[in-house]
C-alpha cells in the first residue's frame, strides 16, 4: 500500500490560453482508490486524459512505479480507461469488446479466452455475453465497459465519471459493486467525479480539484473533518461560515474567534493559522438548538425556515449578525421548533475549523 | 365518426395512387413496349416478343457504350470514395476555419445545374489542356459524386461515438487497427450505399457528361443520339434494363442506408 504507482509531478497543462492543469503534484499508492473531485471545468478530467495518453502536459512528467510515462503513446501504456459515454464498439458483441484489448496484443487464444470468462464472470455478463451493445440497459453497458478495461489487467485502471449517465439507485448499486470489485483485485485506480457522495463512498483518499489545483488530498473523513480551504469544506458536504478575526488567549488557555457580536471559544489544541482573518467552517449537524440559554458560548438567532428533508431537518436561523446558519436536527413528528422562535445555537468547540481565508 | 376516417383514408389513398401513376406510369409503357413485336409503339400490342432485346444487343455501338458507362461510373466511384471518406473524417475530426462553408460547398455539384458545371469544367478543362475524353467525363463525374459520398459517411461518422477511437487506442490499438477493426466496420454500410447511389447517378448522368466527352460516348448519350430519329423499340428494351438495374441498386443503397442507422 505504501509503495507509489503513479507520479504526477510539477505537471501543468493549458488549451490555448486557458490553463487548465496548473503545476500539480500527487502519488497514487499501489492498490489505492483515489478519487479527483471538483466542479466541472476544474482539471480533473484532463488530469485523467494525460495519464492515460490523450492529452500531452505542457510542463512536468508523470510517472508508473518510477518510470516516465510521457514517450509512451495512449496504445501502449499499461493503463486502461472507462469512459464516461462507455465508448462500446457498437459492432461487436459482449464478449468480443471484452477480448478486443487481449486481442490487439496478441494474446494466445487458449489464455485470452481464459482471461475472458474471468472478466465476463466477474462482472455478472454471462447471460448477455452474445449481444451488441444496443441490446443493453446501461448498467449492463457499464459493467461491459469496465469488463473490457480489467480483463487487460491494467497497472492503473482510470474511470471518467463511469455513473454519471446512471440513475441514482443503480448508481449506488454500481458503486457498491465497484467498490468490492476493485478491493478484490487489489487494483489500483484514479477515478474522476463531481458527485461527493460518489467520491466520499468509494474513495480510499480524495483530491479535491479547483482552478487546476488540488485544494486539499486525504481521507474522505479528513477532508470532512478538517477541510483545509473554504472550497474543500463546500465541497464535501454542507457548511456554515462565519467571519471574523483569530484572538490568541494571552494565558495560553483558550482561544477565541471574534465575530462582530460574539466570542466564539476554539479548542486549545487548534493549529493555529497564520492569516489574521479567518472563516470558522462549523458543518449544520453539529450544531444544537436551545430555548434556554445554555451556560457555555451560545449565539443568539431567529428562526426564519424549516425544510423536512426525510432523515433530517434543516433549519435556517438568522443570527444577530445577519448571517444565516444552517443546522440539521434529526427530523421527528413533532418538531420543537417554529419558525419565528427566539432560538440559541451552540456546539462542542472541538467541531468548529478554522480555515484561512487569504487563497479565496 | 369512423365513416368520416374512412372517407379520408380513401381520398388519401387516391391522391397517392394518382401521385404513383404519374410518376411510373412512363416508365410502365416504356416497359410494356419494349416487349412489344411491332417496330411502331401503339396499343393494344400485337402479342410478346424479346424481338428488340435481340436487336439491341447486337447494336456493337450502344454495347459499347455501356462498357464506357460502367467503366466511368466505376472508376468515377472509386475516386469519390477514396477521396470523399478521407475527407469526411479530416472534417469529423478536427475543427477548422471555414469548416461550415466547406460543408455546404461539397454539395453545390449536386445543387448546381448539370449545364453549369459542365460548360465550367468544359472551359477549365481547356485551359488545363485536358481534351473532351473519358478522362475529362471521369473528373466531371467524380466531383459531383463525392457530393453524395462525402456527406453519407460524414453524417456517419457525427451518429458514432467519438471516444470509440480513443477507447481503441486505450486498449493497445494502433492508429491503423483502431481504423480497421473500428471505425470502418461502423461506416462501411453508408460507404457501400453511397457508392451504389453514385454508380447509378454516374450511369444515367448526361448534362455534364455531353460537353466532357467528345467523340467518346457514354450510354446515356448513346441513346440520345438514337432517340433523335424517333423512340426506337430497343430504345424501349435499353431503358427496360437500365430502370431495373437502377431500381435494384437504390432499394440495396436504401437498404443498407436504414441498417446502418
Amino acid at each position: 500500500m505504501n509503495d507509489i504507482m503513479v507520479e504526477i509531478r510539477n505537471v501543468s497543462k493549458s488549451f490555448g490560453k486557458t490553463s487548465v492543469v496548473n503545476d500539480l503534484n500527487l502519488s497514487v499508492h499501489s492498490g489505492e482508490f483515489l478519487t479527483l473531485l471538483g466542479p466541472s471545468g476544474c482539471g480533473k478530467t484532463t488530469l485523467l486524459r494525460m495519464i492515460a495518453g490523450f492529452e500531452y502536459p505542457d510542463k512536468g512528467d508523470i510517472l508508473i512505479q518510477g518510470k516516465s510515462i510521457l514517450s509512451i503513446p495512449p496504445n501502449r501504456r499499461e493503463v486502461n480507461t472507462v469512459f464516461q459515454s462507455y465508448a462500446l464498439f457498437p459492432h461487436l458483441t459482449v464478449r468480443e469488446n471484452i477480448a478486443f484489448g487481449l486481442k490487439m496484443k496478441k494474446v494466445p487464444r487458449e489464455a485470452m479466452d481464459r482471461r475472458v470468462d474471468a472478466a465476463i464472470e466477474l462482472t455478472q455478463l454471462e447471460s448477455l455475453a452474445l449481444r451488441k451493445p444496443a441490446k443493453l440497459s446501461g448498467g449492463q453497458q457499464q459493467r461491459v465497459a469496465i469488463a473490457r478495461s480489467l480483463v487487460n489487467e491494467p497497472k492503473v485502471l482510470l474511470l471518467d465519471e463511469p455513473l454519471g449517465a446512471l440513475d441514482l439507485q443503480l448508481r449506488r448499486q454500481m458503486q457498491i459493486s465497484l467498490r468490492r470489485l476493485q478491493r478484490r483485485l487489489g487494483m489500483t485506480c484514479v477515478y474522476v467525479t463531481h458527485d461527493q457522495e460518489e467520491a466520499m463512498t468509494l474513495s480510499d483518499r480524495i483530491a479535491i480539484m479547483n482552478a487546476g489545483r488540488i485544494e486539499q488530498l486525504g481521507t474522505p473523513a479528513e477532508i470532512y473533518g478538517t477541510p483545509a480551504t473554504p472550497f474543500a469544506a463546500r465541497f464535501l458536504g454542507d457548511t456554515n461560515f462565519l467571519s471574523g478575526t483569530l484572538q490568541r488567549a494571552a494565558d495560553g488557555t483558550m482561544n477565541r474567534f471574534i465575530t462582530a457580536t460574539s466570542e466564539i471559544p476554539l479548542p486549545t489544541n487548534v493549529e493555529l493559522l497564520k492569516e489574521k482573518y479567518q472563516s470558522l467552517s462549523i458543518r449544520p449537524e453539529y450544531i444544537s438548538l436551545h430555548h434556554e440559554k445554555p451556560t457555555d458560548f451560545a449565539l443568539q438567532g431567529k428562526i426564519i425556515e424549516e425544510n423536512f428533508l426525510g432523515l433530517f431537518s434543516r433549519i435556517t436561523v438568522s443570527l444577530a449578525s445577519g448571517e444565516h446558519l444552517f443546522v440539521l436536527i434529526p427530523s421527528s413528528a413533532k418538531s420543537p421548533y417554529t419558525v419565528g422562535d427566539n432560538i440559541f445555537a451552540t456546539w462542542d468547540p472541538a467541531q468548529a475549523h478554522l480555515i484561512g481565508m487569504d487563497n479565496i | 365518426m369512423f365513416s368520416r376516417i374512412s372517407f379520408s383514408n380513401w381520398i388519401l389513398a387516391f391522391i397517392a395512387f394518382s401521385v404513383l401513376a404519374f410518376l411510373y406510369l412512363p416508365i410502365i409503357v416504356v416497359v410494356l413496349y419494349s416487349f412489344n413485336p411491332d417496330t411502331v409503339n401503339s396499343f393494344p400490342m400485337n402479342g410478346f416478343s424479346l424481338k428488340w432485346y435481340q436487336v439491341m444487343f447486337e447494336n456493337e455501338a450502344l454495347i459499347a457504350s455501356l462498357g464506357h458507362s460502367v467503366a466511368v461510373a466505376l472508376i468515377s466511384t472509386s475516386i469519390a470514395t477514396l477521396l470523399g471518406v478521407p475527407l469526411a473524417f479530416a472534417m469529423n475530426r478536427y475543427a477548422f476555419p471555414g469548416k461550415r462553408l466547406l460543408e455546404r460547398v461539397v454539395l453545390l455539384p449536386l445543387i448546381l445545374p448539370g449545364i453549369l458545371t459542365g460548360i465550367a469544367m468544359l472551359t477549365f478543362f481547356q485551359m488545363l489542356g485536358i481534351p473532351q475524353s473519358m478522362l475529362a467525363v471521369v473528373i466531371g463525374h467524380s466531383t459531383f459524386l463525392m457530393a453524395i459520398m462525402m456527406p453519407q459517411v460524414y453524417a456517419q461518422l457525427k451518429r458514432l461515438d467519438s471516444s470509440i477511437q480513443e477507447a481503441a487506442l486505450d486498449l493497445g490499438a494502433s492508429g491503423i487497427q483502431a481504423f480497421f477493426y473500428v471505425i470502418f466496420p461502423n461506416i462501411r454500410t453508408a460507404i457501400f450505399g453511397a457508392a451504389l447511389l453514385s454508380f447509378t447517378l454516374s450511369l444515367d448522368e448526361i448534362p455534364v457528361t455531353y460537353f466532357l466527352n467528345g467523340v467518346f460516348s457514354t450510354l446515356p448519350i448513346q441513346i440520345w443520339g438514337m432517340t433523335r430519329n424517333g423512340i426506337t423499340p430497343q430504345v424501349n428494351a435499353i431503358s427496360t434494363l437500365i430502370f431495373a438495374f437502377s431500381l435494384t441498386a437504390i432499394l440495396i443503397s436504401a437498404w443498407l442506408g436504414r441498417k446502418g442507422e
